[in-house]
């Protein structure tokens, strides 16, 4: 599932309207979005809302790991032009002075800067982009999913010589509208990743949970009996294994039987 | 070489090495950090995928220059160390520890080269002892050489220290930096060497056996002193008669008198790094708890019969197990 975590109510406006976002109710502190494959999470300004934004939006959705995150919204930049579509490849938090550096598999045609993430708003604009939530978000998704799977990505609203207005809906809505195309596009390659790299593991997963849950058995052995049907499924055997009539030890030794362990 | 981005660590930037290095490589988008482990070291990073398209970062190493081998880990000489001017490889074997022992697959290179010499001329400072260092231990000392130029930089210091030996371990056959300088007596070439069907099994994206084989008979014609290194043995007692082959073959293609030394290890791994490995490569899971099986029962065994084969070909006091 790809989960989008943004600021504020304007900036969600128009992927919600994009990818047909459905509404949870109740709110639970924070408004999520979502349909089957997407989510979006109106988290408020700063890097504590969006760290916790975050936390609510992977146990919302199930606690998986390895979800996609991505992290869209508004920064202030000296020169960039209004509306330009950057993505972060150094978030620089200014209060606790730590570094993350997102990995990229390749090279998109996005142009790419740092980001210094403040705990107030910030007009002295430098050359890096200067935004409220990059460091709370990535440093909070990374706890659940692999650095290589999130991003931060940002649209200039505000440099040295002019701003949008922050109160207007419509003109957000439209520099979204702008980079929507080249959004979807960078987020659709991060998902065809995920498909080649976390798909299968997630479904062999869900498998094992299913296969199991029926069966009693200790700590230790609910640890060796997944790690067996880990390397069981991951080498190729289709069929399922467990008899839900046997106990968990003679599952363990018929399956170690077949993989000659 | 071609990579996406480049990391430089902000009081490296203006040494040569790391100047000459930028000048050498093709890149898109080069980023300052204040040390390499603010990128290389954080946990929730992907090996198998950073090992698709890894990045490169250019650091300073601050300590721990020269270390201790493990105990016992030796080509006959008594006092053993090592060293990393490089983390990580262009290769891809499936049985390399670093995977189990790195957070990320990026390449990390430090351009300080003359602070390992320098430490090497200070553990060598009495005459009288013989010491051998090894390179090649957390990447492959030769693949990247293009690139790093550290042995081209390197060897011209470490010829001079007389009572050091170097062992260069490899499966590179980029040899053109060894034809490019004279042969020097205390430095011995280690050839990595598994019989085909394992390369291909195994080591991804490493040259055949035929090609190092080549390499190593064109570094013999030159004068450079050869090892052999048949570590990790896979499966040997299983693949016995494959070994028996491939032992036979390699021994027939090259000049055997000519061999500084020959060492064997098998597939041995600490238990979290082996962990880490079966959790990043789930498709390889069961064939690597079978040789973890085997490494328990039958290493010994294995061990002698490996021996008692390569005993055939060379001298015994050539021989050594790691």
């Amino acid at each position: 599932m790809i989960h989008f975590i943004v600021a504020t109510s304007s900036e969600s406006k128009l992927i919600i309207k994009k990818l047909k976002l459905k509404k949870i109710k109740p709110s639970s502190g924070f408004d999520f979005f979502y349909n089957d494959n997407f989510s979006i999470t109106i988290t408020g300004l700063g890097k504590i809302n969006s760290a916790l934004g975050v936390a609510h939006t992977f146990f919302k959705f199930k606690g998986l790991s390895n979800n996609i995150w991505i992290n869209i919204g508004l920064a202030g930049h000296e020169k960039e032009k209004i509306g330009t579509l950057v993505l972060v490849d150094k978030i620089y938090d200014y209060e606790t002075q730590r570094s993350i550096y997102p990995f990229f598999i390749k090279n998109y045609k996005i142009k790419k800067l740092n980001c210094t993430c403040y705990s107030k708003p910030n007009f002295n604009y430098t050359n890096s982009l200067s935004d409220m939530e990059s460091s709370g978000f990535f440093f909070s998704a990374n706890k659940y999913s692999t650095k290589e799977i999130i991003h931060s990505l940002k649209i200039v609203s505000d440099n040295k010589f002019e701003k949008i207005d922050f109160n207007d809906t419509k003109s957000i809505e439209r520099i979204f509208e702008k980079n929507f195309d080249q959004i979807l596009y960078f987020v659709n390659d991060i998902e065809d990743l995920w498909e080649r790299k976390f798909q299968k593991q997630n479904k062999i997963k869900i498998k094992i949970e299913k296969e199991i849950e029926n069966l009693k058995y200790s700590f230790s052995e609910g640890m060796q009996l997944r790690n067996l049907l880990k390397i069981y499924y991951n080498s190729n055997y289709p069929k399922k294994i467990i008899e839900q009539n046997k106990s968990t030890k003679d599952n363990i030794y018929k399956i170690k039987k077949i993989l000659k362990l | 070489m071609n990579f996406e981005t480049v990391y430089i660590e902000e009081d490296t930037k203006e040494d040569k090495n790391t100047l000459d290095i930028l000048g050498r490589i093709k890149f898109k988008n080069l980023i300052y950090c204040n040390s390499y482990s603010e990128v290389f070291n954080p946990k929730n990073q992907n090996f198998r995928i950073q090992k698709i398209k890894p990045d490169i970062i250019l650091a300073k190493k601050k300590n721990n220059f020269i270390m201790n081998t493990p105990k016992n880990f030796t080509i006959g000489f008594t006092e053993n160390y090592y060293f990393s001017h490089m983390l990580n490889c262009i290769y891809d074997c499936k049985y390399c520890f670093l995977q189990g022992m790195f957070n990320s697959a990026n390449f990390v290179i430090f351009t300080n080269y003359n602070d390992f010499i320098n430490e090497i001329i200070k553990k060598s400072s009495n005459k009288n002892k013989k010491l051998c260092f090894f390179s090649g231990y957390d990447c492959d000392s030769l693949a990247l050489e293009n690139i790093t130029n550290f042995l081209k930089v390197f060897l011209k210091s470490f010829e001079k220290i007389n009572n050091a030996y170097l062992e260069v371990r490899t499966k590179s056959t980029k040899i053109d930096v060894l034809k490019s300088i004279k042969p020097m007596k205390n430095v011995i070439i280690a050839y990595s060497l598994n019989p085909e069907i394992i390369v291909k099994g195994f080591e991804q994206k490493t040259p055949t056996l035929k090609k190092r084989i080549n390499s190593i008979n064109s570094l013999q014609k030159l004068g450079w002193q050869v090892g052999l290194r048949f570590d990790p043995l896979i499966n040997y007692s299983k693949n016995k008669q494959i070994y028996k082959k491939f032992f036979e073959l390699v021994f027939s293609k090259i000049q055997v008198e000519k061999i500084h030394s020959v060492t064997t290890g098998h597939f041995r791994m600490p238990n979290n790094f082996f962990n880490k490995l079966i959790n990043i490569r789930p498709e390889d899971s069961l064939i690597f708890n079978k040789l973890k099986n085997d490494r328990l029962l039958e290493c010994q065994t294995q061990r002698k019969e490996c021996e008692e084969e390569l005993i055939k070909f060379i001298d015994y006091k050539k021989l050594f197990a790691n």
